[in-house]
């Protein structure tokens, strides 16, 4: 067959990037180490959708929040490639400056035109201890933020949920309650395999359509799996 | 009137002078009834690999006397868009129809025209689209299980118009203007005599994430809160007059936007049209015919995934005086990266 028309093609980059709160809060009775091997427990699963929906370039990032926010993992990573290096808890819980560093790279550019929406899961035990409002505001500015798919996991009865609401964005949308490990790692598994299909192949929606996601998130487990007198955070 | 045809200096000084007195243009530069339309078009459209159903649907028009058509729809796709292949299939039929109904016979002069294109066509796009979906409505009416998709509590015309949602992307080309209309995603270039790729309609930046704007698109009215479906207004439009703003180009191409998403960035996806060019340069309409069905089933494999359709309109010149005799199969067309990244 003759040569195609056209340059280079190329998949479309999809944006994953985990907020975790890295707060000293996350360092009493297993927080973050639940966290960081429901993460690196994810990776194969991860790989195994990218490569369900292959027009689709998975790329993983993350966030830690506490003193600040830094990025843990800040060069956008093929999901082919990516690993997980645990993060420690200890400080305060900077939400918004983690939503502030999040903005900058969801300007354009970095963000390229023909990206999928992104899918960003913040994952928080307690209440935001700076501006947390100025920070949601800066994401939300920038196109990529509104159109972000923006999940939230709270990680304990203390996890103020009006606040992950608010950053979700979405009445159709609640933050997910994980009250112990098994739940925190499921719910870290559907986050980053049910949500990311559902992101790798999104059919179109209409500008101001009545949906306020332009992503079908599909339901989270309603079984959140069991729980334990001695492990409920 | 004058009927036979003058130098384009002469033409376009006596073009100046009857618009300048109101009299039509009509009639002067138009090509006699018997002789072919300057104007040959091709379209495409292929599956997207991850869809059980092509959303996109095209079409074009070479053999009215008055003006030459061509369009590109795409639906929405997904739960909430289920009969939006049917709504592409409508937005095309009402684009091309309103196009040379508007413009049959017309004794409009290029400024009357103008508004004709940017300000009466819109609406009567729109307006056919409702009509033909209201028909579709009532010849298959909604399922119960597609009734259950409907926003809940909303049985408005309008909410019954959403799962019909489509893009439209069309072109018109006459002796006297070029014209293009977009509303939503896609893409519409066009290469010049001078090998330059133009993009008549700006991309809207705010059309990311697989968000765009719709022949379905409905928003609240601020004072009664009731859905109002008025399209016309999110509808871009160029018009271009020839003669006095230059040559018509040697080719226009509408594309949904799985095309353009299958590319690394903009350029390589605008040396498509360079590449069609040339190719219809080297080996001819039939062959480059012939050729598009692999070339876009390898771009959706490789880049979007996505549906992809494609309607061109290229000048009969440009394919050149022996490229039609030509077959070089396993030649390839010079130019044109085929890395895949």
């Amino acid at each position: 067959m003759a040569n195609r028309p056209g340059g280079a093609l190329a998949k479309r980059p999809l944006y994953f990037i985990w907020l975790a709160d890295c707060s000293g809060s996350m360092s009493v009775d297993g927080k973050i180490q639940t966290l960081n091997v429901a993460i690196r427990d994810a990776i194969p699963h991860m790989r195994t959708v990218a490569s369900e929906n292959p027009n689709a370039q998975v790329l993983v990032r993350s966030i830690r929040f506490s003193n600040g926010a830094q990025w843990h993992v800040a060069q956008p990573t093929p999901i082919e490639n990516f690993t997980w290096t645990n993060v420690e808890a200890g400080g305060e819980t900077d939400m918004g400056q983690a939503l502030r560093l999040l903005a900058d790279q969801f300007k354009m550019p970095p963000m390229p035109e023909r990206a999928l929406p992104p899918v960003v899961v913040l994952l928080s035990d307690g209440l935001p201890t700076d501006d947390f409002n100025a920070g949601l505001s800066a994401l939300m500015a920038e196109p990529w933020g509104k159109k972000a798919v923006r999940i939230a996991i709270a990680i304990g009865k203390d996890a103020d949920k009006q606040v992950l609401q608010k950053f979700i964005g979405n009445p159709e949308i609640k933050p997910l309650e994980a009250n112990n490990p098994q739940q925190l790692t499921r719910f870290i598994r559907w986050a980053s395999t049910v949500v990311l299909k559902s992101a790798s192949a999104p059919a179109s929606q209409a500008e101001g359509a009545s949906s306020s996601s332009n992503v079908p998130v599909p339901a989270p487990p309603s079984d959140p799996g069991p729980s334990s007198a001695g492990d409920v955070w | 009137m004058f009927r036979s045809l003058r130098p384009r200096q002469t033409r376009d000084r006596v073009a100046r002078e009857m618009c300048g007195s109101g009299l039509s243009l009509r009639g002067l530069m138009m090509p006699p009834r018997d002789q072919p339309s300057m104007w040959k078009g091709l379209k495409r459209m292929v599956r997207g690999v991850a869809h059980s159903t092509c959303q996109d649907w095209c079409d074009f028009d070479v053999t009215g006397t008055d003006v030459v058509v061509a369009a590109v729809a795409d639906g929405h796709g997904g739960d909430k868009y289920f009969r939006s292949h049917v709504g592409a299939q409508l937005a095309v039929k009402a684009a091309i129809e309103s196009s040379q109904q508007l413009l049959a016979n017309s004794t409009a002069d290029l400024r009357q025209l103008r508004g004709l294109v940017q300000n009466d066509l819109p609406h009567e796009i729109v307006k056919a689209w409702r009509a033909k979906v209201r028909d579709d409505m009532q010849r298959e009416p909604f399922t119960s299980n597609e009734e259950g998709k409907l926003a809940a509590g909303e049985r408005s015309l309008e909410a019954q118009l959403v799962p019909y949602g489509s893009t439209l992307l069309l072109a018109l080309v006459s002796s006297h203007f070029i014209a293009y209309l977009q509303l939503g995603d896609g893409d519409i270039l066009a290469v010049g005599t001078d090998q330059t790729v133009i993009r008549p309609i700006q991309r809207d930046p705010t059309l990311i994430a697989n968000e765009t704007t719709s022949l379905a698109s409905t928003w609240p009215d601020r004072r009664t809160g009731r859905l109002v479906h008025e399209p016309w207004r999110l509808m871009k439009t160029h018009f271009h007059e020839l003669g006095t703003e230059g040559e018509p180009p040697l080719l226009i191409m509408l594309s949904s936007d799985g095309y353009s998403n299958s590319f690394r960035d903009n350029s390589a996806f605008e040396q498509v049209a360079t590449d069609i060019l040339t190719a219809l340069r080297s080996h001819g309409h039939e062959w480059v015919d012939s050729a598009l069905d692999g070339w876009l089933q390898e771009t959706s494999v490789h880049g979007s995934g996505d549906d992809i359709s494609v309607a061109l309109l290229h000048r009969r010149d440009a394919t050149g005086p022996d490229a039609a005799s030509r077959d070089k199969e396993d030649t390839a067309p010079p130019g044109g990266s085929n890395e895949v990244m």
